[in-house]
């Protein structure tokens, strides 16, 4: 009984590991984030967000992404920024 | 493997424990903020000193933006004596953190930690509670100004995982 019960929750346990790393979002939960964004309840902390000036698309489609394709996503901000910032060094003439 | 990963993949090599804060660890939960260093908060014990050092020694660890002509050695005696250590690498630019603002040291801080893989290895990054906890607690405006996203992307998460 009880090795059962271990069992079971080492597997509720692997399930919301493998959740937390994959964190694909089904269909429906991306539309229900998605109306909540664009019109979010009175007084929550998204109506809180979009008043300050964050542009929640952004993190939406981010949370639909694994946490290691977010850090390789952002990778590939700083070397365009490097990149930019080498050709603002080094102007064509 | 990118500059930031390979960094980290050398700490996880070397036996460092350690704990991803910071912009790099608010990235991984879902932040849309790009930052261009590494947060880590380590463990502040005898052993753990060592680790680091031999880790960050092959990366030639120096005080970012220190003149050149101002001695460091990041030691075992070095990071003994001091807490936390903003550093320059030939990999990445490395904050050591020896405690994190609201939250604690490394044993308060892994205990709500979460497993993150990265290129096959499981880092113990930050929970976003805990993140949100350390920006309110540092209360710099580079901080605050991060709460608002941070505070919605738990907001959504939660939203998303709650079951109809």
């Amino acid at each position: 009984m009880r090795a059962n019960r271990s069992k079971a929750l080492k597997t509720i346990a692997y399930d919301a590991a493998v959740r937390y790393n994959r964190e694909l979002m089904t269909r429906e939960e991306q539309v229900r984030l998605y109306n909540l964004v664009q019109n979010p309840p009175p007084g929550s902390k998204i109506e809180a967000a979009k008043n300050f000036g964050i542009d929640l698309t952004l993190n939406l489609r981010l949370l639909s992404l694994t946490p290691a394709e977010r850090a390789e996503e952002m990778q590939c901000a700083l070397d365009f920024i490097t990149e930019l910032e080498h050709a603002g060094r080094h102007p064509r003439k | 493997m990118n500059k930031f990963t390979a960094a980290l993949k050398r700490l996880s090599d070397s036996g460092v424990n350690f704990v991803l804060i910071g912009g790099y660890a608010a990235r991984l939960h879902g932040s849309a903020y790009v930052t261009q260093d590494l947060d880590i908060c380590y463990e502040r014990s005898v052993s753990n000193f060592r680790s680091l050092s031999v880790a960050l020694a092959p990366l030639h660890p120096r005080l970012r933006g220190a003149p050149d002509n101002i001695p460091f050695v990041l030691d075992e005696k070095t990071l003994s004596q001091g807490m936390n250590f903003t550093l320059e690498t030939d990999l990445v630019d490395l904050d050591l953190i020896g405690e994190v603002s609201g939250i604690g040291q490394f044993p308060q801080i892994v205990d709500t930690a979460v497993s993150i893989e990265l290129g096959g290895i499981n880092y113990k990054v930050a929970s976003l509670e805990a993140l949100i906890r350390s920006k309110r607690a540092a209360g710099r405006p580079k901080d605050l100004n991060l709460l608002p996203e941070l505070e919605a992307i738990e907001e959504l998460a939660k939203i998303r995982d709650k079951k109809d």
